[in-house]
């Protein structure tokens, strides 16, 4: 009888939370304290946010879909690959060419070609930048979603600017133009921007 | 004795509830990863894969100077790293990089938030990007043993769940290992040469989980059927 009320205390919720003791007795305060229900304050800023550095501009009269994975490629750290996919190709292709390149470089990668809204969802919290098919005969670079709800591309056409669509619609468009996205697996994507918890108000 | 039956079948039921419930939450089949397509081969070869559902992982970040191989104190704080067993055991299990001030990633990332007079810069932070330890160049551990029972201390301060399955996710708690997974660097990558791919970092797996549920139900059955035989028994008896 008592191991099953024991059971069912285990069970029902008696939860206890032990906090281990640290080396030292003296607080460490190169912890930062713990705030929970803080927020990230970059609302508006993209998982996958690119520096302008390794946004690869579109390049030999219509190379978007190249310029859109070596942009992806810069992103993960893999700047040799970049480099050398940019010297060795280049003209119109599609996301099953940039694949099929992917395969012969060695490189793991992922990829949707049926619009699934999910892959870039996965895309956007991982912190993985995609090459997409957007806009008409065109491709660019997903940068992600921000905390606002909007998605983040950059146009190889104009590399320097940012665009901001509300996510809906992005959707609904990315669909529209065959829903085809690519991204890279592996590499090393760079921490998010650092932010604390904000100071106590002590008015 | 009926109402001493009646009980024990009672808590016989919950506790095999209770275990079923346990038994569904930590299944062993329960994937942790999202199902999509990667594509082996370029045209209709589609295999469903698993995608690595990384994007909470830790970050650590060693932020110095251009010329950080010069200067003693910063150069030495990178060795920690890369030569104390828990440090690089650490850094394994983490997205570990060192960050110069005038590339690009940390003039985009790291710029606006840290000053220059700082550095180095020691940054632990979560998937959101939040700082959950950070020592600069005034407060920096004077030793790798100080700064690996600091860190250390970033993971052991966290309250430890008596029942795992209220534990938060993710939870990582690095522990030294002899020969942790180095993190691939991407430009050591050959040209036109197979790669292989770092292994996605899986979060630990509960496999406790099932049997202490089989437990559950299991002694939930024996408790009932001794609450019935034993009820049986008493009316025989009486």
């Amino acid at each position: 009888m008592r191991l099953f009320v024991l059971l069912l205390l285990v069970c029902c919720g008696c939860d206890v939370e032990v906090q281990m003791d640290m080396a030292s007795d003296k607080p460490d305060h190169r912890i930062q304290p713990d705030c929970s229900g803080a927020e990230c304050p970059y609302r508006d800023v993209p998982f996958a946010d690119v520096p302008v550095e390794y946004r690869q501009a579109n390049y030999s009269g219509g190379s978007c879909n190249h310029a859109s994975i070596q942009t992806v490629l810069r992103y993960l750290g893999y700047h040799d690959l970049a480099a050398d996919w940019r010297k060795r190709h280049g003209g119109g292709a599609s996301a099953l060419d940039l694949a099929a390149i992917c395969k012969r470089y060695g490189v793991e990668y992922a990829a949707t070609f049926n619009g699934d809204v999910e892959f870039l969802a996965w895309c956007s919290r991982t912190g993985r930048p995609a090459a997409i098919h957007y806009y008409s005969n065109h491709a660019v670079t997903f940068a992600g979603y921000t905390l606002n709800g909007h998605a983040v591309l950059i146009d190889n056409n104009r590399p320097e600017t940012r665009i901001e669509i509300p996510k809906a619609e992005f959707v609904s468009n990315w669909k529209g133009y065959g829903g085809m996205a690519i991204t890279i697996l592996g590499g090393k994507r760079p921490p998010q921007r650092p932010w604390c918890c904000p100071r106590p108000n002590t008015e | 004795m009926n109402a001493r039956v009646t009980v024990m079948v009672g808590f016989g039921l919950l506790a095999i509830a209770a275990g079923a419930l346990l038994f569904t939450e930590y299944s062993p089949t329960q994937a942790n990863t999202l199902p999509t397509q990667v594509v082996s081969q370029p045209v209709f070869a589609i295999e469903s894969a698993e995608l690595p559902e990384d994007g909470q992982r830790y970050c650590v970040s060693i932020l110095v100077h251009d010329d950080w191989r010069q200067r003693r104190d910063e150069s030495r704080i990178v060795s920690w790293w890369e030569v104390h067993p828990y440090l690089r055991s650490v850094a394994g299990q983490t997205t570990y990089d060192v960050y110069p001030m005038s590339g690009p990633r940390y003039q985009r990332y790291f710029a606006a938030a840290i000053r220059e007079a700082d550095l180095p810069v020691v940054l632990v932070q979560d998937g959101s990007g939040k700082v959950h330890w950070k020592a600069n160049r005034t407060d920096m551990p004077e030793s790798a043993e100080d700064m690996a029972a600091s860190v250390g201390g970033l993971f052991k301060s966290r309250p430890i769940y008596l029942l795992p399955w209220r534990r938060p996710k993710p939870c990582p708690q690095p522990s030294p290992t002899p020969e942790p997974s180095p993190q691939p660097t991407p430009n050591d990558v050959p040209i036109f040469e197979p790669v292989a791919e770092p292994e996605p970092v899986e979060e630990p797996k509960d496999s406790t989980m099932p049997i202490i549920a089989g437990l559950l139900i299991l002694g939930g059955v024996i408790g009932m059927i001794g609450g019935i035989v034993g009820g049986v028994k008493s009316r025989i008896g009486n």
